[in-house]
């Protein structure tokens, strides 16, 4: 049960102060500033839970973790609750193609709409050169005498998905 | 609790990971392959749990570990920022932004994403019109689009909030 309560409650926590800085100033870098504020919650939270739980536990009779492997089994739940959100925050921060022909298909109605239709909204400033400026943002590649050039943290990412992909017999993707 | 114990929801990634492989190696489909990894760590978890209180957290975590896990294979298929990496990885010498145009662009992106949702019956060609088909796409569409409201304030990354 302190799994759930903490585990989850500082999750919660952490996702209601990044609504509220949200709220004040969209940071520059959305994904870093999140991880931040996440990770420094939980950090808070097993920091207190050490130093205060068992006085919780005995004031309050709260359940309180005990052992590391209670502390673990937390951090675990919270860990996999953070990736979880930064995962699906990656799709509001980026229109999703996809996403985007379903709602313009979807708002044409009962009329439907050609394919003429789509290249009036699909373009290369939309889909393609915002992408290569977060790579830029996200450090991931850097730009030198007008070219692109993958990062060490770029490159380790596409030989990680470059592996993986070999490993499931699948082609490029995107 | 031990620290093997606490470690059983990780236990049940690495199961679904293995039997997501091996069915996608043996020519099964992304999706089945993925659902097959997903129910074997599943079961894996839920019988080492038992009928517990710690049952709760232990799928949850599994949950959101699988959750993370189908979005990382997702990212690998579709994922415009994951093929741009990957061009310029094949590219030594870096790409200009035409360069990067001409190996990767809108005309393919759409393509590919037309042919995806028209094979999955999300959209449907009639008379050479496109049409909403299977409304799933279209609710998590609309999902997404009152989440970007509520977390960001705005429908579209080209909105000014």
């Amino acid at each position: 049960m302190s799994t759930l309560i903490w585990g989850g409650g500082s999750f919660l926590l952490a996702f209601l102060l990044h609504l509220a800085v949200w709220r004040i100033r969209l940071p520059k870098r959305q994904t870093k500033t999140l991880l931040i504020i996440m990770f420094s919650v939980l950090g808070a939270a097993l920091v207190m839970l050490k130093f205060f739980g068992a006085g919780l536990a005995a004031r309050y009779g709260w359940p309180v973790p005990v052992t590391v492997g209670d502390y673990l089994h937390l951090t675990l739940l919270n860990v996999s609750l953070i990736l979880s959100y930064m995962i699906t925050y990656s799709a509001l921060e980026a229109d999703s193609p996809s996403l985007v022909i379903a709602l313009t298909v979807a708002g044409a109605g009962a009329e439907g709409m050609t394919e003429d239709d789509f290249r009036n909204f699909v373009n290369d400033d939309r889909l393609v050169k915002p992408r290569i400026k977060d790579l830029v943002l996200d450090k991931m590649a850097y730009l030198e005498n007008g070219r692109y050039r993958l990062t060490f943290k770029g490159l380790m990412l596409a030989r990680l998905f470059i592996l993986y992909r070999n490993l499931l017999g699948r082609g490029k993707g995107g | 609790m031990t620290i093997l114990r606490a470690l059983l929801p990780l236990a049940g990634l690495l199961i679904n990971a293995a039997v997501q492989i091996a069915v996608c190696r043996a020519g099964g489909s992304l999706l089945r392959s993925i659902f097959a990894g997903f129910t074997a760590g599943f079961v894996l978890v839920a019988y080492f749990s038992g009928i517990a209180p710690i049952l709760t957290g232990d799928i949850l975590c599994y949950g959101a570990f699988g959750y993370c896990y189908f979005h990382f294979l997702n990212l690998g298929e579709t994922a415009r920022r994951i093929r741009l990496i990957r061009e310029l990885n094949e590219s030594p010498d870096g790409l200009t932004e035409a360069e990067f145009l001409a190996k990767y662009n809108c005309r393919e992106i759409l393509v590919v994403r037309m042919e995806r949702l028209l094979v999955n019956g999300q959209i449907v060609s009639r008379n050479g019109r496109y049409f909403t088909g299977k409304p799933a796409l279209l609710v998590m569409a609309r999902m997404i689009t009152l989440l970007k409201l509520s977390v960001l304030g705005r429908k579209s990354e080209f909105e000014d909030v």
